[in-house]
């Protein structure tokens, strides 16, 4: 079986000629569910980014990103545009900065409705509101009425996952969804995730710094140090003590300081 | 709507404050109507017989009063010098002001605006730093400056526009009114459009480098349809404040650049009238430009909360 979404030798260079990342490759099946973990600064933030192609000015990206065989990194910027939303989708760490705030929630939503589904008017608001209803917001009426400043973090971050999935992506880009938010929310946002895959079969790219978390929604693991891939395995056999020894090191200082579980993956 | 009403009270009080300020102000220069008009060698007799025929041997509170009362009813008062009504001085001028300052103004916003953002959007590209530069150095320049500048290459050199002063018969020839004016108003927008460019530029990149426009790419807008349709709003809070203060701007810009172009404004009226201590014509023009300005603020002020709903929302609140 070939894979859905495949990174190929990913190398990112500032103007500066400073590598951020150097050779990134791992690959993601169809409905799979990658974690992608390492500290601030070892470039997995970068790499989602490097996805869909919205590094900041000034970086350069080459490599190869494969989606269903057609590389996103040589795509004419039309077709591109197309993929973004439409086959792969972001969801991101802030969300009250990620949202417009002079815009209503439901415009927002109804937005990439027009642009991918060309649904608009009635339409385009009843399938808004049923996104709303899909991640649990459920206020419904009140929620798509709103500014993003008038609700809460847990809130914010459940629209920008029904922006996200508006447009019923194959692969969905999560950039540190929870850690913003507060520690219950975070739980509560995790189960949506979890819940949200597995209903929509859309494949998952979780990026954090947290084991743990990346302990419950992925099944898969790539292990990043400064801007390079230390290991690429599956949870459970990081967390039974992976290859590499910076994997042990991260795995050793997650269990030290939390219950990480001696097995993984989402039950 | 209870912000407005409070809007409107404050512009108000502004208002009062402004008039007592230019009436006392104007009172403390040295020199009066009197003596002015009278010139020299003339006795203390005729200088007070004028001074109780003006009204200006009064205390001032009671002439603050009496010129307050008469404003508040419409009546600007009498010219010292030409026993003419202030308002008619005022309102035979502004056929000229009002175009000049308001076509300065679109021209301005209709440069800049584009300009600003096109500099943003390519900020580190050869166009980005084309317009900054040129624009750096229209704020460094002065205004008359400019219209000297213009009036010696366009209007001496090239012969294609008049190089100053108004038609007699004013808009009964309506072409000749135009040309005229042409040079003025380019003059004045330059100016104002050198500094909008600048706020409109820094509006710009503010939002660009905001995360929501970034959300908006990552669902597959291009980069123009994304500043679009989330950037302007979001860089319209800080430009319409600008876009208010140099509407203002525009208007002391002619009154400046009337005297550069010979034309018969307001400008030109208060010239004459501070040189002639013609006092009643002198704090009408101030006071009514100045009660411009604060009109504009209130206007600006209105218009933000229009736009931003947060800004209605922290009323509320407070």
């Amino acid at each position: 079986m070939t894979a859905l979404l495949s990174v190929e030798d990913l190398t990112v260079t500032t103007s500066t000629g400073r590598r951020i990342l150097d050779g990134v490759s791992w690959s993601l099946d169809a409905g799979g569910r990658l974690g992608v973990v390492g500290e601030s600064g070892s470039g997995k933030s970068m790499t989602a980014l490097a996805v869909l192609g919205l590094l900041p000015e000034g970086m350069r990206a080459t490599g190869r990103v494969l989606l269903d065989g057609e590389d996103l990194l040589t795509l004419p910027p039309r077709r591109l545009a197309k993929a973004r939303g439409g086959q792969v989708a972001m969801v991101f760490q802030e969300p009250l900065t990620a949202l417009d705030p002079l815009m209503t929630v439901g415009r927002q939503i109804t937005g990439p409705l027009r642009l991918h589904r060309g649904l608009r008017g009635g339409a385009a608001r009843d399938e808004a509101a049923r996104l709303a209803r899909l991640v649990h917001l459920d206020d419904t009426e009140r929620i798509l009425g709103s500014y993003p400043w008038q609700l809460s973090g847990g809130q914010r971050q459940r629209v920008a996952l029904a922006m996200a999935l508006a447009c019923e992506p194959r692969v969905l880009l999560a950039d540190e969804p929870t850690t913003a938010l507060d520690v219950t929310v975070q739980a509560e946002v995790l189960d949506l995730l979890d819940d949200l895959v597995d209903r929509t079969g859309v494949a998952l790219v979780f990026v954090t710094h947290d084991l743990p978390v990346v302990a419950r929604v992925a099944r898969d693991l790539v292990v990043m140090r400064d801007g390079r891939v230390v290991e690429h395995t599956s949870v459970g056999a990081a967390l039974a003590g992976g290859e590499a020894a910076y994997t042990r090191e991260l795995v050793g200082a997650a269990r030290a300081v939390t219950g990480l579980p001696t097995s993984g993956g989402p039950r | 709507m209870r912000a407005a009403l409070l809007r409107i009270g404050a512009l108000l009080i502004s208002l009062v404050l402004a008039s007592v300020v230019v009436f006392v102000v104007l009172r403390l220069l040295p020199g009066d109507a009197a003596g002015a008009t009278l010139g020299v060698g003339t006795t203390t007799d005729q200088l007070d017989q004028l001074r109780s025929e003006l009204g200006t041997d009064q205390p001032v509170v009671t002439q603050y009063v009496q010129w307050l009362g008469q404003v508040v009813r419409g009546d600007l008062g009498t010219s010292f010098v030409s026993r003419l009504p202030v308002a008619d001085l005022i309102t035979q001028k502004l056929p000229i002001t009002v175009p000049l300052s308001l076509s300065a103004f679109v021209l301005a916003v209709l440069v800049s605006v584009p300009l600003g953002v096109i500099a943003a959007v390519h900020r580190r590209g050869p166009v980005g730093v084309a317009v900054s530069a040129v624009s750096q150095l229209g704020v460094a320049v002065p205004v008359f400056w400019v219209g000297v500048l213009l009036v010696l290459v366009l209007a001496l050199q090239a012969r294609w526009l008049p190089a100053g002063g108004f038609p007699r018969t004013g808009w009964d020839d309506p072409a000749a009114a135009v040309r005229s004016l042409v040079l003025p108003v380019v003059t004045v927008a330059i100016a104002m459009s050198a500094v909008m460019v600048r706020y409109v530029r820094s509006a710009t990149l503010d939002v660009l480098d905001q995360d929501y426009l970034r959300t908006a790419r990552s669902l597959g807008y291009g980069r123009w349809h994304a500043l679009a349709r989330h950037g302007l709003r979001n860089a319209a809070v800080p430009v319409v404040s600008i876009l208010g203060i140099e509407l203002a701007t525009s208007l002391l810009g002619a009154v400046v650049i009337e005297n550069v172009f010979a034309l018969p404004g307001l400008g030109t009226l208060l010239l004459d009238s501070v040189t002639s201590r013609d006092l009643p014509v002198v704090q009408a023009l101030v006071l009514g430009l100045t009660a411009v300005v604060l009109i504009m603020n209130a206007l600006v002020d209105l218009g933000q909360r229009a736009i931003d709903p947060r800004l209605r929302t922290a009323e509320v609140a407070a």
